[in-house]
C-alpha cells in the first residue's frame, strides 16, 4: 500500500537477507529469557509483601503505607488519611463497583477527576513486589487520567494481587493483542522528575504524594 | 610462581614514548622481569606498534608496522611493554588489520596472545612479589583506560605496591576516568584536553598525596605536565619504577638537579 | 535544529569560556554518575542482564522485518493506523497531515529524541499548530529557544538560577524562589490547563512490542500519560529499531534502561499503549496514528554501524564522556551528542561536515563499558576515523605527519638516530630546568602543560652503550 513500507522492508532484507521461518524466531526469542531468575533482582528469603512494602516506602518510590483486614476498612483508613494530610472530606473515586459499594460514611464521593484534583482514591489491578509498583488496566470503571491529575493518590492494594516480577504482570494480562487493555500503566510511587541539576523532585506533573492501603482479603 | 625448568624468553617492547621521553621507566622494567625471572632481551628492530596511526584511521601505516612488530617479536615466549595502551594495541586491537589476511591473521593471533601489560605480566604471569623496594611517601594511583578496561590491569598494581616498604596509597576520585591524554587527541583538541586533564589534576592534588603513580607514560606526561604547570610539588612516577627502586631520580617533569 | 557539527570547534571554544556551563555539567554529570554506579553495584544480576539485552537487540535485528510485520498486524488490530517514514520529511508530513485532517490548533508533545531528529518542532510551527513541551526539561528549552543538550535531559546546560530566571519572566504565576521544588512547582502550573485542552497528543515510544503491538512510554514525570490521554489524537514517532519481541523481552530493558540513565530500578511510569480508546473506556484518544521512521537505521544495519541499532538512548555513554562532561551537548552541534551522538551524526547526514565528532574523543572506553547494550561506541568511532581517511577528509598536516612517521618508523636504525637527535635537541632547549613550557611544534602540548625534560640519551642509545661496554 504504502511506497515507503515497501522500501524499507526492501533494505531491511538487502542488509539481512532471506527471513527465516516464525518458528524458528520464536524459538531463538524464547531461548534468550528462558532462565528469567538469572536476569532480574533475586530476593530470596523476602515474600511478596514484604518486598513490595520495602520498596514501595523506599527513599526513591516515597509511598507510605497502611494495613486494612478487609475493604470495609478503606473509608476509614482514607478519612484518616484525609485528617492527617490536612484535607477536606473529599475525593475522587474510582469508579469500580467494589469501592463505590463502600460506606463512606462523612467523605464525599465523586467520579470525575478535575485539573487541580486533591486526592483520588483507586483500586490496584496488581501490584509488584521487586520494585515497590502498582499496575492499573485502564477500562470502563478505570480512567487513566485518575492516576496521574490527583496531588495525592490512595490506591488499595490486595495483598493476593501483589505479583513477585515484571514478568509476572505480563503473564496475568495475557500475551498477544486481544487481551491488552489500552493503557496499562505500571507505576512505582510519585511523579519525580531531575531535570534540574540532576536533582530529584516529587510532584512533577503527576501526584506528589502516595498512600498505599494493603488489604489483606481484598 | 611459575615453575619452569627454563625461564621464559620475554622480548621487551619499550615503547616509542619511554624509549624517548623515560628510558628510566625502561630500565626499571628490565630489573624488574629479570627478577621475577624471565630471560629478557631487547629486539634492536623495534619502534612503535602503530597505535597513532591506528587512532587516526590510517589503517595501512598501521598494518605495515604490525607486520613490523610481528615479526620483531613473535620467536618469544612473551612481549611484555610498560604501558596498557601499547600491550592492548597488539592484544585487542591487532585482529582488526587482518581480518582479509588468513596468513597474517594467524600469525597475528599467535603474537596478540602472548603479549602483556608489565604490571599484570609480573602478578598475573610470573606471581612476582617485589623484594626490599621502598618508598618513602604518599602515592595515589590513576587507572590508564586502555590497561583498565582492556586488560584488565586494576588489581595487580595496587597489590604489587602492596609490597614496598615506606608507601602509604590513598584513593583518587575518578581513578577510572581518563585524563585527557588520548594520543593524538590531546593535540588536535588541546583546549578538550586540558579541560579534562585541569580536572585531574585538581583531584590529584586534592588527595594530598605527595606522589602520583600509574602505567601509561603518555597519560603520567599528560598528567604531570598539567601538575608541572599549576606548579604543584606532587611527583609522578611510572609504578615500575618505584617497583625496581629506581625512582630516586628527578620525578617526570621535575629537574634533575634536584637529585 | 540546524545541524552544525562543522562548527564543533567554535563551539568547544564557546563552551569551554562559559563558567556557568561548566558548574551546571559538573553538578548534573557528579550526581548521575554516582547513582548510577550506586544502582549498578546493588543489581547483582547486571552482567547477565546486559548480555541477555545485547542479545534480544541482535536477535530483533536479525529479524526485523519478521517483527515489524508483526507489530504492525498486531497494532492495527488495536484500532491503531500505522504509517511508514523513510526520511524526517516524510515523517513529519504525515504528522502535519494528520494534525490538519483533525483542524488541530495545539498539541502537547512528550521528549523524544526520534521526535527532535525528524523535526517535529519546526514541522509543527509550519503547519500552524502551537506546540507544547510538557516534560519539564523540554519546557525549559521551548522557553529559552534552546536546542536539547542532552537525550534525556535535554536542559543539563542550565543550571536553576539560569531556570529560576526564564521562568520569572515567562511563566503566568511563577514562584519568587529559586529552590529547584519551587520552579517544578512554577512548571506544574503553568501546564496543567494545557494538558486537558490540547487537540493532539504526541509522543515517541521507548519500545514497540511486536506480539501485542504495543508501544511502552517510560517517564518519571507523569506527563505521557497526561498527553497522550486527553486529545482526541494520539501521534507516535518512532524509530524501527526500537522494537522487542514481547513484554516480557521488554522488561529486560526496562530494569537496564532507567538504572543506567537517572540510577533507578525503574522509572515512575512505564505505560503500555494498545491502540485508541477501547468501548466504553472513561477516557483516551479516539484516533491512535503511529509513525515507524527509518531515517538511515536500514542504512546503518547493513555496515560495520549495525550494532548502534541496540541503542536504547540511556545517555549513560555521554553523563561518563569526559569530552561531554567538559563541553556539554551543544558543542556537537546535533540532535544527539556525547558518544552514541558521535557515531549516529555521521551515519545520519555526511562524513565531512561531522568530521570532528568521531575525532573529539580519546577512546578511553568507558562509554563502552557503561552501555547497557554493550555497543562498542570508541570501535565505530575508530572506524569512522579509518573512513574519514579512505575518503581523502584527514587534514593533510595530519597526513604528511603520519607518512614521514609511518616510513621512519619502518626504518628502526634511521628511527634510532632520528629519534635520539630529536630527543638531545630537545634536552638543550630545556636548559636543564627538567620541564619544558614552550616548545615549537608542540605548542598545542606546551600551551596548557610542560613537557619533561628527556633524559641524555633514548632508551635504545643508553642501552646499546651499556652492553657494548
Ligand atoms: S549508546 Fe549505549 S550508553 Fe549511549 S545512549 Fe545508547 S544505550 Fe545508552
Amino acid at each position: 500500500m504504502s511506497t515507503a513500507r515497501d522500501a524499507i522492508f526492501q533494505a531491511i532484507s538487502t542488509a539481512n537477507g532471506a527471513p527465516r521461518d516464525a518458528d524458528t524466531i520464536a524459538a531463538e526469542a524464547m531461548a534468550l529469557i528462558a532462565t528469567p531468575d538469572v536476569l532480574r533482582p533475586g530476593f530470596t528469603g523476602q515474600d511478596n509483601l514484604d518486598r513490595f512494602i520495602e520498596k514501595a516506602t523506599s527513599e526513591r518510590v516515597t509511598a507510605t503505607v497502611s494495613h486494612a483486614a478487609t475493604l470495609a476498612e478503606v473509608p476509614g483508613q482514607v478519612a484518616d488519611y484525609l485528617t492527617r494530610v490536612g484535607l477536606g472530606a473529599q475525593i475522587a473515586l474510582q469508579p469500580r463497583a467494589a469501592l463505590r459499594d463502600l460506606d463512606w460514611g462523612s467523605v464525599s464521593v465523586h467520579h470525575t477527576v478535575d485539573a487541580n484534583e486533591p486526592v483520588a482514591v483507586s483500586i490496584a489491578d496488581l501490584a509488584v513486589a521487586e520494585t515497590g509498583s502498582v499496575v492499573f488496566l485502564s477500562g470502563p470503571d478505570a480512567p487513566v487520567l485518575l492516576t496521574f491529575l490527583p496531588l495525592h493518590h490512595v490506591v488499595v492494594v490486595g495483598q493476593g494481587q501483589i505479583r513477585r516480577h515484571l514478568e509476572d504482570v505480563f503473564e496475568f494480562v495475557g500475551a498477544g493483542q486481544a487481551s491488552q487493555p489500552r493503557n496499562l500503566n505500571i507505576v512505582t510511587g510519585t511523579s519525580g522528575t531531575a531535570d534540574i541539576e540532576a536533582k530529584n523532585i516529587r510532584g512533577a506533573h503527576g501526584p506528589r504524594f502516595m498512600h498505599i492501603i494493603c488489604v489483606a482479603d481484598l | 610462581m611459575q615453575h619452569r625448568s627454563t625461564p621464559p624468553r620475554v622480548g621487551f617492547f619499550v615503547t616509542c614514548i619511554v624509549d624517548a621521553m623515560r628510558p628510566n621507566i625502561g630500565f626499571a622494567s628490565l630489573k624488574l622481569l629479570e627478577a621475577a625471572g624471565c630471560d629478557v632481551e631487547v629486539p634492536q628492530a623495534q619502534t612503535c606498534c602503530g597505535q597513532p596511526a591506528f587512532n587516526s584511521g590510517d589503517d595501512a601505516t598501521t598494518r605495515d608496522l604490525a607486520r613490523q612488530v610481528i615479526e620483531v617479536f613473535e620467536g618469544y615466549d612473551y612481549v611484555v611493554a610498560p604501558s596498557g595502551s601499547c600491550a592492548s594495541m597488539i592484544r585487542s586491537h591487532y585482529g582488526e588489520l587482518f581480518a582479509d589476511d588468513p596468513a597474517w591473521a594467524e600469525r597475528q593471533r599467535a603474537l596478540s596472545a602472548k603479549t602483556w601489560e608489565i604490571l599484570s605480566f609480573l602478578r598475573d604471569v610470573m606471581d612476582y612479589h617485589p623484594q626490599g623496594a621502598s618508598y618513602d611517601g604518599v602515592a595515589t594511583y590513576h587507572d590508564s583506560c586502555s590497561g583498565l578496561r582492556d586488560l584488565g590491569v586494576h588489581d595487580q598494581p595496587r597489590a604489587l605496591l602492596g609490597d614496598v616498604a615506606g608507601l602509604r596509597m590513598v584513593p583518587l576520585q575518578g581513578n577510572d576516568e581518563c585524563c585527557g591524554f588520548g594520543g593524538t587527541f590531546c593535540v588536535k583538541y588541546p583546549s578538550v584536553s586540558n579541560a579534562i586533564v585541569e580536572d585531574k589534576a585538581a583531584k590529584i592534588e586534592a588527595t594530598g598525596a605527595d606522589t602520583l603513580l600509574g602505567g601509561d607514560m603518555g597519560c603520567l606526561m599528560n598528567m604531570a605536565g598539567k601538575l608541572s604547570r599549576r606548579g604543584s610539588d606532587v611527583k609522578v612516577y611510572h609504578t615500575v619504577e618505584v617497583l625496581a627502586g629506581m625512582a630516586d631520580g628527578p620525578a617526570i617533569c621535575k629537574p634533575e638537579k634536584m637529585r | 535544529m540546524k545541524q552544525t557539527s562543522e562548527h564543533f570547534k567554535a563551539h568547544v571554544t564557546a563552551a569551554l569560556a562559559d563558567p556557568t556551563l561548566k558548574i551546571a555539567l559538573n553538578r548534573t554529570t557528579t550526581l548521575l554518575r554516582e547513582r548510577r554506579a550506586q544502582v549498578i553495584a546493588d543489581f547483582g544480576e547486571y552482567a547477565a542482564a546486559r548480555e541477555a539485552a545485547q542479545k534480544i537487540k541482535d536477535h530483533t535485528l536479525d529479524n526485523l522485518a519478521h517483527y515489524l510485520a508483526m507489530f504492525e498486524a498486531n497494532a492495527v488490530a488495536s484500532g491503531a493506523q500505522v504509517h511508514w517514514a523513510r526520511t524526517p520529511k516524510e515523517a513529519t508530513d504525515i504528522v502535519t497531515a494528520i494534525c490538519k485532517a483533525e483542524g488541530a490548533r495545539s498539541a502537547t508533545r512528550v521528549k523524544s529524541m526520534l521526535g527532535e531528529e525528524i523535526g517535529i518542532g519546526e514541522a509543527l510551527a509550519a503547519a500552524g499548530v502551537e506546540r507544547i513541551e510538557t516534560d519539564l526539561a523540554e519546557h525549559i528549552i521551548q522557553l529559552a529557544g534552546d536546542p536539547p543538550s542532552h537525550i534525556v535531559m535535554p536542559a543539563m546546560h542550565k543550571t536553576h538560577e539560569q531556570v529560576a530566571e526564564l521562568f520569572r519572566e515567562k511563566h503566568a504565576q511563577p514562584s519568587n524562589s529559586d529552590e529547584i521544588a519551587a520552579l517544578v512547582e512554577s512548571a506544574r502550573r503553568e501546564l496543567r490547563p494545557k494538558f486537558l485542552n490540547a487537540d493532539i497528543g504526541i509522543s515517541g515510544a521507548n519500545f514497540l512490542i511486536a506480539d501485542t503491538g504495543s508501544i511502552v512510554t517510560v517517564t518519571n514525570e507523569g506527563n505521557a500519560e497526561l498527553t497522550t490521554t486527553p486529545p482526541k489524537t494520539h501521534i507516535v514517532t518512532v524509530g524501527i529499531e526500537k522494537i522487542v519481541p514481547s513484554m516480557a523481552h521488554a522488561t529486560v530493558f526496562l530494569r537496564l534502561l532507567s538504572r543506567a540513565a537517572i540510577g533507578a530500578e525503574i522509572t515512575q511510569y512505564t505505560t503500555f499503549y494498545n491502540g485508541p480508546k477501547r468501548a466504553g473506556d472513561a477516557d483516551g484518544p479516539e484516533t491512535m496514528h503511529i509513525v515507524l521512521v527509518d531515517n538511515h537505521r536500514t542504512e546503518m544495519l547493513g555496515q560495520f554501524l549495525r550494532p548502534m541499532l541496540r541503542c536504547i538512548r540511556c545517555g549513560a555513554c555521554m553523563n561518563h564522556c569526559p569530552v561531554y562532561a567538559a563541553v556539554g551537548g551543544h558543542a556537537y552541534g546535533a540532535v544527539y551528542p556525547g558518544p552514541m551522538g558521535s557515531v549516529l551524526t555521521p551515519a545520519m547526514s555526511d562524513l565531512k561536515s561531522t568530521k570532528d565528532l568521531p575525532n573529539a574523543c580519546t577512546l578511553n572506553g568507558r562509554c563502552n563499558e557503561v552501555c547497557p547494550v554493550n555497543i562498542p561506541l570508541p570501535d565505530m568511532l575508530r572506524s569512522l576515523r579509518a573512513r574519514q581517511h579512505q575518503a581523502g577528509l584527514t587534514s593533510g598536516m595530519t597526513r604528511g605527519g603520519l607518512a614521514v612517521w609511518g616510513w621512519l618508523a619502518r626504518r628502526p636504525g634511521l628511527y634510532r638516530r632520528a629519534t635520539g637527535l630529536a630527543m638531545f635537541a630537545m634536552r638543550v632547549w630545556s636548559m636543564n630546568r627538567g620541564r619544558i613550557r614552550r616548545f615549537p611544534m608542540a605548542g598545542n602540548w606546551t600551551r596548557h602543560r610542560d613537557l619533561p625534560q628527556p633524559e641524555l640519551g633514548t632508551f635504545m642509545q643508553q642501552y646499546n652503550r651499556r652492553s657494548r661496554k
